[in-house]
């Protein structure tokens, strides 16, 4: 029950900082949508509906962060590959400072009040307690 | 007891290359009912295909990779607009309404000299079906018709649905002419049943050992085609390899409503024929109807082109 809520939440949060992930993988260099899941994954991401990408890579490509172009591929059908555009890189940077102002914050709330090794240990022995 | 999520999870469907056609294929339709601009519809299904087969070379299920076929489609589809407007849709029904008149309008003159239209109830209420059945046909309302277990295992297909429609509206056609002599509901029912013979006939042979293995030629032999012709097609803009499927799939749809139309239309004139007054203005009329709604069917089957 805790690690589907813990599931739920990692998606909301993923959810939220997946356009910043996605552009900092663009950034990197020029890649197809699947490459993109790929690569996330390979971070220890995991998805919940890995088709929700591609409306916010068509959403960006709207907005001038990316541009998107058609190649033939080796091995099946012609692949759709997307590369950084300026606006793009400094929405990144603008997006990246703020999130991770953000992440520390909420950081220092949490490690100044809260010891996760000793929360879970007690947790722990509440919950033995209960069982007894 | 396990909930239906853990159902999912649980469930593993291997991605086949005819999985990929097939899905492609349901969410193009899908997205070409909701009127997205085929540009657009190419780039998804190119999208869809491509993430479906990368998915398939590390191993994965179909439902980790797309959750469902009507999911994947709706959730791509929900940030783009149709691009036919308002205006389009009414210019396309007024030019239809118009088209009926000009035909009635001169049926009248050559055979009565006057353009006196007599406009009977069960008139327009043949109208009113013929409209509603083009339009449920051609929208998402009922997304089963689109998504259909029984279409993806080859058991029906979309030629079916307008074939019954067809037998339906032309039932409802036929009862408004024989309605001074033949009772409303049998005229339907004769109708009806007749295109779900032909159906039931197009269904047996699809799971009949022999027309199966002649499917499997016919797609063999299309992905031969695919191969010599992929450079050229994956160059353009996508969906290359299912493009020569989808075409055999749209052929076979097309040569199952052809028979039924024809002999539908058979079966409606010979009926007209037999009338005391066959050039009388409601038969012309509703001949007319008839060939309308028999040509904007079959166009709505002929436009399954998600990928063309």
């Amino acid at each position: 029950m805790s690690s589907e809520l813990g599931n739920e939440r990692s998606a909301r949060l993923m959810t939220a900082a997946l356009d910043i992930c996605l552009l900092a993988f663009i950034l990197e260099k020029e890649r197809y949508g699947y490459e993109l899941i790929s690569g996330l994954e390979a971070e220890g991401i995991r998805f919940v509906k890995e088709g929700s990408i591609y409306p916010l890579l068509r959403k960006m490509e709207k907005d001038g962060l990316i541009a998107a172009r058609l190649a033939p591929s080796q091995d099946g059908p012609a692949r759709k590959y997307y590369k950084m555009l300026p606006k793009g890189k400094e929405k990144l940077l603008a997006w990246s400072e703020s999130f991770l102002e953000f992440t520390g914050k909420v950081s220092g709330i949490l490690e100044r009040r809260l010891n996760i090794e000793d929360a879970r240990s007690e947790s722990a022995g509440e919950t033995d307690r209960n069982l007894a | 007891m396990k909930t239906l999520a853990a159902n999912r999870q649980e469930k593993r469907t291997e991605i086949s290359h005819d999985l990929i056609v097939k899905t492609v294929r349901e969410c193009g339709e899908y997205w070409r009912r909701r009127g997205i601009a085929p540009r657009e519809i190419r780039e998804l299904a190119a999208e869809l295909e491509d993430h479906m087969s990368e998915a398939a070379k590390v191993g994965k299920s179909f439902e980790q990779s797309i959750r469902s076929a009507r999911e994947w489609a709706e959730d791509q589809a929900e940030d783009l607009a149709p691009h036919t407007s308002v205006s389009e849709h009414l210019r396309v029904w007024l030019v239809s309404v118009l088209t009926i008149f000009s035909i009635v309008l001169l049926s009248l003159h050559l055979t009565r000299s006057n353009l006196i239209v007599e406009v009977h109830a069960e008139i327009l209420m043949f109208a009113v079906i013929l409209a509603v059945v083009v339009r449920v046909s051609s929208s998402t309302v009922f997304p089963f018709v689109i998504f259909n277990p029984f279409k993806r295992k080859g058991i029906f297909d979309y030629g079916d649905y307008l074939s019954v429609a067809t037998g339906l509206s032309l039932g409802v056609m036929l009862s408004v002419v024989q309605r001074t002599t033949v009772d409303f509901l049998p005229t339907i029912e004769l109708s009806l049943s007749h295109s779900l013979t032909i159906v039931g006939i197009a269904v047996a042979l699809r799971l009949t050992p022999s027309a199966r293995k002649l499917l499997l030629r016919i797609r063999t032999a299309s992905r031969v085609r695919i191969r010599r012709l992929r450079c050229l097609d994956s160059s353009r803009s996508g969906g290359g390899n299912t493009i020569a499927l989808l075409k055999t799939a749209l052929n076979k749809d097309r040569t199952l409503l052809r028979l039924i139309v024809a002999s539908n239309l058979l079966i409606a004139f010979g009926w007209m024929l037999s009338l005391p007054d066959p050039l009388g203005i409601t038969n012309l009329l509703l001949a007319s109807a008839t060939w309308l709604s028999l040509s904007s069917i079959y166009n709505a089957v002929s436009s399954h082109r998600p990928l063309t």
